[in-house]
């Protein structure tokens, strides 16, 4: 097979790749210039937003005064000033409802309702997230089978918007944030953490049925901690109770019950320290130090020689939390005859004080 | 087959061997240039994209405080001159718990007496959890004034055998590798956790780092109001950009981000402990822990990402001497050469993907090699014009490539960094653009040979210990 090749048509090619590179990079400092000009633009657009916005969102009165008309170019920030205001306000007291009540109706009447359906429906996803959580903090109705739909979202932090919204738009579909919860290990679990908690009162009458009926439900133990003691410390029983349970729900409730620290449920946890699994027994020894006495002292000195570092350093901890006497302590440090066990003691009693007894490098 | 070249030249210029050898270069620039391209469109569509979440993302901050407490490990090698001021500003990182670990790695300067005095250290009995053996630990101390700042005082063996002993004093999830001679934005643990809360697979983060030479500060973060004049410290700005905006930003979304810098870098305990912890055999270790943290999860079939923070988040100063330069990037590519030695068996590896295949060889073949080709290359050129064989056309067309090609790469490292942070002045960034131009001459040969002398250097097994150069000090200006 013959090939010509024409050395000068690859030459005029590499030429003109040269051009064009050096031609790209003059428009992508062109685009620097011009960027910097719509940032500037934009800097100076934002603060006559923040001067004309800020007294009438921060300041809430009970009547709503005459209401700028909102730009389109200032949607945006205003969900984000609006969005800001209104999850600080809270919902508990009397005034903060008068707060939210302001504020719901100068969104309203500055016509949000519809910018925020159409951005969560069509924005960017930036966009959207603004306004689904709009929606939500509104309370608004409509927005419910949008957030829906943008509940099945790949990204999780738009998917957890969505679900937060609409169970703040419709309480009863409480549960199935949590069914949805145990389906999207991509949400992020702080994120989960701060729903639940802000949401309580919605979630507290679902969660323990949940726990107990859906398929996994038992990984929804840790979220009983957001729940009232005489709600959550039944089930806490019940998971503790039953020889079914996995070694991650013991972990959990233990965490769980160590939180609410009942009177009588010392003697429950000090059932785990000895548990096959270091994780349960460190939470074990956690639980005791918050709801523990003196009588569980022994019991929590022999983890001190544990093989696992946690498990020791907890114990230890817990220790100290049940002797209030330091010459109590030293006792117990010079006891032990596991060099592990006084190292960590020792390590313990200089956290809390910078007396400890010193001991035998373990490095 | 037979080939006809038309308008090729004559005599030994046109010779079979000088033809493939000035095909061989064009091709290898090619190539490179393809993947440096890849990267750059990658960053700039991910980029904006993600800066644009995070605007938005009012749960951004809120979710960085759920975050998982770090340990901040900060070793130390006589550092007296900013130490203080080092650590002072990691205890005051803002939004995430965290506890400070100074790793003393057998000074012998006051690093350990300014400590001391400074922070009212008193003896403090820790009972380690020993993950890795290290040099005989001297003691550890407390703090009085700051209840989450610990020292560690340990016998030198090296950056990294230091850090491992800062692993095995850690009690919290995650590790953040600081450095005592960088500047730290107070929201800097913020922003890194993020990645780890947004994507549970996220293993390890590292971040963009900034130029302080020559900064002033604006809003609390340094800000180059005017163009360095130092020639030497332009020209790594930029190179700083391009790095870091065109490559770092550009890998990360393809999950082929193979070094997260040890001046910040923010770590899972679980994947340093299950890859082997700090290399004590390198020079640095930086960039074979990111590249041993790949092939351990690759190994054990574990989903995972290492991600990257865009906006930069700390701020050094780099040398500005030639002879600090020299030192720099010698160490570097030796560090470079021994990551391709011990992990060469990830290159074009079978059962691999993306950082087998791309990743990977491309840190073979465009970084490290890259001094190899960029002189050998030049010295052909060279070679040629002697023997009179040069033709003046085709090196003049190949000469043009390679500028308008840099001068690319250089204004969309601008525009990334423009979109990012802005981080400087119009003129600057003007200023910049004609840096790209000049850098060519001269400034990029120089560093192709001292990487070179890395490569030989470790070829040679030439032991270096320790630091191999001063840089001046972050805290020396008054900002």
């Amino acid at each position: 097979m013959d090939l010509t090749v024409d050395f000068s048509v690859i030459i005029r090619i590499v030429y003109g790749i040269a051009a064009a590179s050096v031609l790209a990079a003059l428009l992508l400092v062109v685009q620097i210039v011009v960027m910097r000009r719509w940032a500037r633009l934009d800097e100076e657009r934002r603060r006559n937003f923040h001067q004309l916005w800020e007294p009438i969102l921060r300041k809430p009165g009970r009547v709503i005064p005459p209401l700028p008309r909102v730009r389109k170019k200032d949607v945006e920030d205003f969900i984000i000033m609006w969005n800001s205001v209104d999850e600080a306000a809270g919902d508990d007291s009397s005034d903060q409802m008068s707060v939210r009540w302001y504020l719901d109706e100068v969104a309203r009447r500055a016509g949000m309702v519809p910018i925020a359906l159409r951005l969560a429906r069509k924005g960017n996803t930036a966009s959207r997230l603004i306004a689904v959580t709009m929606l939500g903090l509104l309370r608004e109705e409509s927005a419910s089978q949008l957030s829906e739909n943008l509940m099945a979202s790949t990204l999780p932090v738009l998917s957890i918007a969505a679900a937060h919204a609409l169970v703040q738009i419709d309480p009863s579909t409480a549960r199935d944030f949590l069914i949805l919860r145990l389906k999207r290990n991509d949400w992020p679990p702080a994120k989960v953490d701060a729903i639940i908690a802000q949401e309580r009162v919605i979630f507290a009458p679902v969660l323990v049925e949940a726990i107990f009926t859906l398929p996994e439900g038992k990984r929804l133990v840790r979220y009983l901690e957001f729940c009232d003691a005489d709600e959550a410390l039944p089930a806490i029983n019940r998971i503790l109770d039953a020889s079914s349970s996995d070694d991650a729900t013991i972990r959990s409730a233990l965490k769980v019950l160590g939180q609410f620290a009942p009177r009588e449920g010392a003697d429950r946890a000090a059932q785990f320290l000895k548990h096959a699994n270091w994780e349960i027994r460190v939470q074990a020894a956690n639980a005791l130090g918050r709801m523990g006495d003196a009588s569980q002292v022994s019991a929590l000195a022999e983890l001190l020689g544990d093989s696992e570092w946690w498990v020791r350093y907890r114990a230890a901890q817990a220790i100290a939390d049940l002797t209030d006497d330091s010459g109590a302590l030293e006792y117990i440090h010079d006891a032990q005859s596991d060099r592990y066990a006084r190292d960590m003691l020792a390590q313990v009693m200089a956290e809390r004080s910078y007396n400890a007894p010193q001991l035998v490098a373990v490095f | 087959m037979h080939i006809t070249l038309l308008g090729a030249p004559t005599g030994l210029g046109g010779s079979v061997p000088i033809l493939v050898a000035e095909a061989l270069l064009f091709l290898y620039f090619l190539a490179v240039n393809f993947v440096d391209l890849l990267t750059i469109v990658v960053a700039l569509v991910a980029l904006p994209r993600s800066i644009r979440i995070d605007a938005g993302d009012e749960l951004g901050r809120t979710l960085s405080a759920f975050s998982p407490p770090v340990s901040v490990l900060v070793p130390a090698f006589n550092e007296e001159a900013e130490i203080v001021q080092a650590v002072r500003s990691l205890v005051y990182l803002k939004s995430v718990e965290h506890e400070v670990l100074v790793i003393n790695d057998g000074s012998t300067d006051a690093t350990m007496d300014r400590l001391m005095t400074a922070f009212d250290l008193v003896p403090f009995n820790a009972a380690m959890y020993v993950k890795f053996p290290t040099k005989p630990i001297r003691a550890m101390y407390k703090s009085r004034s700051f209840p989450s700042l610990f020292v560690i005082d340990k016998e030198n063996g090296g950056k990294g055998d230091a850090l491992n002993a800062g692993v095995n004093a850690a009690r919290y999830p995650l590790l953040f590798s600081a450095d005592a001679d960088t500047l730290y934005a107070d929201d800097c643990l913020e922003k890194m956790v993020q990645p780890f809360l947004k994507d549970l697979k996220t293993v390890a983060c590292g971040a963009n780092i900034g130029i302080l030479n020559g900064a002033q500060i604006r809003d609390g973060r340094p800000f180059h109001n005017a163009l360095p004049r130092n020639f030497l410290v332009r020209c790594q700005i930029l190179e700083y950009l391009r790095s870091f905006l065109n490559c770092r930003a550009g890998w990360a979304p393809l999950n082929g981000l193979l070094i997260v810098s040890g001046a910040c870098g923010l770590w899972k305990k679980d994947a340093i402990v299950g890859a082997g912890g700090f290399s004590v055999n390198t020079i640095w270790e930086d960039l074979e822990m990111t590249v041993r943290i790949h092939s351990y999860m690759r190994t054990q079939r574990r989903r995972y990402r290492i991600a990257f923070v865009v906006q930069p988040v700390c701020w050094t100063n780099v040398p500005e001497t030639i002879a600090q330069l020299r030192g720099q990037r010698i160490g570097w590519h030796r560090h470079l050469s021994e990551v391709v030695s011990i992990h060469r068996n990830l290159l074009f590896n079978k059962r691999g993907g993306l950082v087998e295949w791309l990743a990977f060889p491309n840190l073979v073949l465009g970084e490290w090699l890259a001094p190899v080709w960029q002189l050998g290359g030049l010295l052909f050129l060279i070679l040629c014009a002697i023997l009179g064989i040069l033709s003046v056309n085709s090196q003049l067309a190949l000469v043009s490539i390679v500028f308008g090609l840099m001068l690319m790469k250089a204004a969309s490292a601008l525009l990334l960094d423009e979109i990012s942070f802005r981080s400087h002045r119009l003129r600057v960034v003007w200023g910049l653009f004609w840096t790209a131009i000049f850098e060519q001459f001269g400034f990029r040969q120089l560093v192709a040979v001292w990487s070179l002398i890395g490569v030989v250097r470790f070829l040679t097994r030439r032991p270096i210990r320790g630091r191999t150069y001063d840089i001046p000090s972050v805290f020396d200006k008054p900002y």
